[in-house]
């Protein structure tokens, strides 16, 4: 199996046929797909003929960039021109949209290939739930395991080798959780750094589009065909996008790593596995020659407090019509969850969102001090899927939501296995726009352990 | 709010204020999810000071882009 590096190299070389490659995906879907349930549909036939019409251009005149060529997939809530993009939803089942996201858009220019469009969480939210129109996706590692969420179908299709790379949005740790529980790099960049024009909201104030891919350097390729201003998203910041890959070469050397040890040791005691895998990636950015300490964040409850009602209230607006109108056309867990947001008031979403630009200016307090952060993702390794219980969101802390708060680029990536053979994952954090500099972290500390090596044992 | 002090009858009340139509099985569960969610409103209140301002703050300027 390539990575997207990898086989942008040989496409490059015209030692790899784009077809040979989109085929053999393909293939593969047809193989696993079954035991998966990854994608809510395949595109094979418009796939085949993207790669034909890459072959050709390749040919002619050489790659356009190391997209070009790659199979990848989209998360069922990036709109897609004339291909139905449901939420995982009976609502939108039938839904079929009249212009690509511009992400998609983006990425097809830069001459990825579609394979299609992955399954998530209902609306980005709800799951893993048994009573929506699709099944819930399963984690390659072992299908009796939750793939984590609400990108649950691009966290499985990537660890499974279904595509190289695919597309996820993250409003509370949606793209770094299934990357965590599915053994694979996951990128949240900068609120405003993606554009969400065409990307069904969750809630609008926390909710980012990113990567995930099999590598940070992966996160990066596609991170840059998805990055830049667009005039059409109130929220695009107007910033040039640096070049990503080329950002991930320079040594982290003195970089100055905080380790926000007291998330997993007193805020929310993680398993010891995960601890151990934490104290080891603190060791390996110190063996890089990064200088790491102990920092003091705010309180994981109040980051998640505060993300959680901003969350619940947005979200509640956005489908409160349907709520009333058709609540039997949702699965539960969504619909009973998003439900909250009735029993909350205005004040509760003003206090929220001052709380916010508290929570913010400590992070960015911190920030004076160190370069990056360290810290966990989640708990431990991925729990069995009947473990996941429709109001468990509420019940404890998250790990992931202080960055959805803080609109600060966050990347999830692997550091290690339990000894159920499940993986681990690590969480390092920059400063808004600093991007660069998280992906360059994580790059490095890849490239410093043999954790990427193994895949999952799929029949 | 006490988090505590939302009786059955007036998260019902609540829920049919907004326009929602619960059976009494599901409001029993979500006045039972809702002790959490109403911990966390009550944790962003906090003391903030008279002026504390929003994340969320209009500024003019930006909605010129439309």
């Amino acid at each position: 199996m390539h990575t997207i590096a990898e086989a942008a190299g040989l496409i490059a070389e015209r030692k790899l046929s784009p077809v040979e490659l989109v085929q053999s995906h393909l293939d593969r879907i047809d193989r696993l797909e079954g035991k998966l349930h990854a994608f809510v549909k395949v595109t094979r036939e418009s796939a085949l003929e993207e790669a034909k019409r890459a072959e050709g251009e390749i040919m002619a005149r050489g790659p356009k960039g190391p997209l070009h060529g790659i199979p990848i997939a989209h998360k069922d809530i990036y709109s897609t021109k004339g291909l139905a993009t449901t939420a995982h939803s009976k609502l939108l089942a039938r839904y079929v949209p009249d212009a690509d996201a511009v992400t998609v858009s983006r990425l097809a220019s830069a001459g990825a290939v579609s394979l299609g469009k992955l399954a998530t969480h209902e609306f980005a939210w709800g799951g893993p739930s048994f009573d929506l129109p699709w099944p819930p996706a399963r984690n390659p590692w072992n299908p009796d395991h939750f793939t984590g969420g609400s990108s649950s179908g691009t966290g499985a299709a990537v660890a499974a080798g279904l595509v190289l790379g695919g597309t996820g949005s993250d409003t509370g740790g949606s793209i770094r959780l299934p990357a965590a529980f599915c053994g694979i790099a996951g990128f949240k960049p900068s609120y405003g750094l993606c554009p969400r024009t065409g990307i069904l909201p969750l809630a609008n104030s926390l909710d980012h589009a990113g990567p995930l891919a099999w590598t940070v350097e992966d996160c990066a390729i596609m991170l840059q065909a998805m990055a830049g201003h667009d005039p059409s998203d109130p929220a695009s910041a107007d910033v040039t996008a640096p070049d990503f890959r080329k950002g991930l070469a320079p040594s982290i050397k003195g970089v100055r790593v905080g380790f926000v040890r007291h998330f997993h040791e007193r805020d929310y005691p993680v398993e010891e596995p995960a601890k151990k895998a934490l104290e080891a990636a603190a060791e390996v950015f110190r063996g890089l020659g990064a200088e790491v300490s102990d920092v003091v964040l705010p309180p994981l409850q109040d980051w998640t407090a505060c993300g959680m009602i901003i969350m619940i209230s947005e979200a509640y607006a956005v489908h409160e019509a349907w709520l009333k109108s058709t609540p039997q056309d949702y699965g539960e867990y969504f619909r009973d969850r998003v439900l909250m947001g009735a029993f909350l008031s205005a004040a509760d979403y003003v206090h929220a969102q001052r709380k916010r630009r508290e929570l913010c200016a400590a992070l960015a307090g911190v920030f004076g001090e160190v370069d990056i952060l360290l810290c966990a993702i989640t708990p431990g390794a991925a729990p069995r899927m009947d473990e996941v219980t429709k109001m468990s969101s509420f019940e404890r802390p998250s790990f992931s939501f202080p960055f959805n708060v803080a609109g600060a680029p966050a990347l999830t990536l692997r550091a290690g296995f339990n000894d159920q053979g499940l993986p681990l994952g690590v969480q390092i954090v920059g400063p808004p726009f600093a991007d660069e500099k998280v992906l360059r972290a994580g790059h490095h500390y890849e490239k410093a352990t043999d954790w990427s090596r193994e895949r999952p044992r799929l029949v | 709010m006490d988090p505590s002090s939302l009786t059955r009858e007036s998260f019902a009340a609540l829920a049919s204020r907004a326009g929602l139509s619960l059976s009494p099985s599901q409001l029993k569960e979500l006045h039972e999810a809702y002790s959490h969610v109403a911990a966390m409103a009550e944790r962003v209140r906090g003391t903030p000071s008279l002026t504390a301002e929003s994340a969320m703050t209009f500024a003019p300027r930006e909605t010129r882009r439309g």
